[in-house]
């Protein structure tokens, strides 16, 4: 029990699972609604994206590389959301292209990642045991973000089994809602 | 143009949602975004003088809501040249409740060393004598619980050479703590 892996890894977890804070999870499900099992090669490059941009600023704000604006970069997020969700939104009825999307995931990765480094950094004060303990929080959140794409994915065949030819309905009720979502906590962090 | 026809339908059906949604959303107090409710204890036995040291680190933002919170606002100024001068006394009577180390199904008195102001952080310095670092022990902390649904309380334990992670939270308030 109890060691400082275990400990991390469960932080990464429960950052992300935690209900609230729903940002980032809110996120992955965005990333993931126009999606099905059989688009698993697409999905996967999605969220190595996501995940590539993450662990970079991760890291590198987590080794004291450079500093962020906590304000900023909780204003960002949302509107990473918001923007994911209109680009969603725009798939249903339009041909996007498809590396331009890539790119900006990875980009909003690298916001998240920012965000991730904000609450690692008020967990370690000494910095003992940095690069282990990163590793077992990043590793944290990907378990936690596969969870969650994966519940996604399950939800969604059974929604398209019950509802056949509704997938469009489908990617608008989540995108939707994620947009909404997104706009509340961008308010709640501007009002702040 | 069938496809962006389809597109604008969609966007003013959904336009028409947005103004009932944005009304739904400002009575709505309910989602937060991340603010981050932790606080970190550092834990080491020293062997010297057969006690249990703590630095407890704590958010000072935090710290002034939940010392209001608990006994009104007395102007803290936590951090400043303006700082209440009894800001320890309070300090140490917010923790009284809500820190402590069981042995033996008896509680170890902690005493209070010191604290120490910053900006962004307080430091609170406790030391607790008559501890068996032998001995296995129920750890509380309870601090910001009241205030903080998603607070999590983290403590670094270093006994014996060993090494030993855990937290507290809403969910879990105590931890046992074995020692090998």
């Amino acid at each position: 029990m109890g060691s400082a892996f275990g400990l991390y890894f469960e932080l990464g977890v429960t950052h992300i699972l935690d209900l609230q804070g729903i940002d980032h999870m809110v996120f992955i499900l965005a990333i993931a609604s126009t999606y099905r099992f059989t688009d698993w090669r697409k999905l996967l490059i999605m969220v190595t994206a996501f995940t590539v941009g993450h662990s970079v600023t991760l890291a590198l704000a987590a080794l004291d590389v450079f500093k962020v604006n906590e304000m900023l970069v909780e204003t960002l997020i949302p509107i990473t959301l918001i923007i994911t969700a209109l680009v969603n939104l725009g798939k249903t009825s339009q041909k996007v292209n498809r590396t331009a999307v890539y790119g900006l995931i990875l980009i909003f990765g690298l916001i998240h990642g920012l965000g991730f480094s904000n609450f690692f950094n008020a967990l370690m004060d000494d910095r003992q045991e940095v690069v282990s303990s990163l590793f077992a929080f990043n590793l944290g959140i990907e378990a936690a973000q596969i969870a969650i794409v994966l519940a996604l994915l399950v939800l969604s065949e059974i929604f398209d089994f019950i509802k056949p030819k509704a997938k469009k309905m489908r990617v608008i009720f989540i995108n939707g809602g994620v947009f909404f979502l997104a706009l509340q906590i961008l308010l709640d962090v501007v009002i702040d | 143009m069938k496809t962006d026809y389809l597109y604008f339908r969609v966007v003013t059906k959904i336009t028409r949602h947005i103004v009932l949604a944005l009304l739904l959303c400002l009575i709505s107090p309910v989602l937060q975004s991340h603010p981050f409710h932790v606080s970190v204890a550092q834990v080491r036995y020293n062997q010297q003088n057969q006690s249990l040291e703590i630095a407890l680190k704590l958010f000072t933002d935090d710290l002034e809501n939940a010392l209001t919170a608990s006994f009104g606002n007395q102007g803290w100024n936590l951090a400043t040249p303006k700082q209440l001068p009894a800001a320890d006394q309070y300090v140490r009577k917010y923790l009284k409740p809500r820190f402590a180390v069981t042995q033996k199904s008896q509680s170890v008195n902690w005493n209070w060393v010191g604290a120490e102001y910053q900006m962004d952080a307080v430091w609170c310095y406790l030391e607790l004598y008559n501890f068996d670092k032998n001995a296995g022990f129920e750890w509380k902390n309870t601090v910001f619980l009241e205030i903080f649904s998603d607070q999590k309380n983290i403590g670094h334990f270093e006994i014996n050479n060993e090494k030993i992670s855990v937290y507290t939270s809403r969910h879990k308030r105590e931890q046992k703590i074995g020692i090998q």
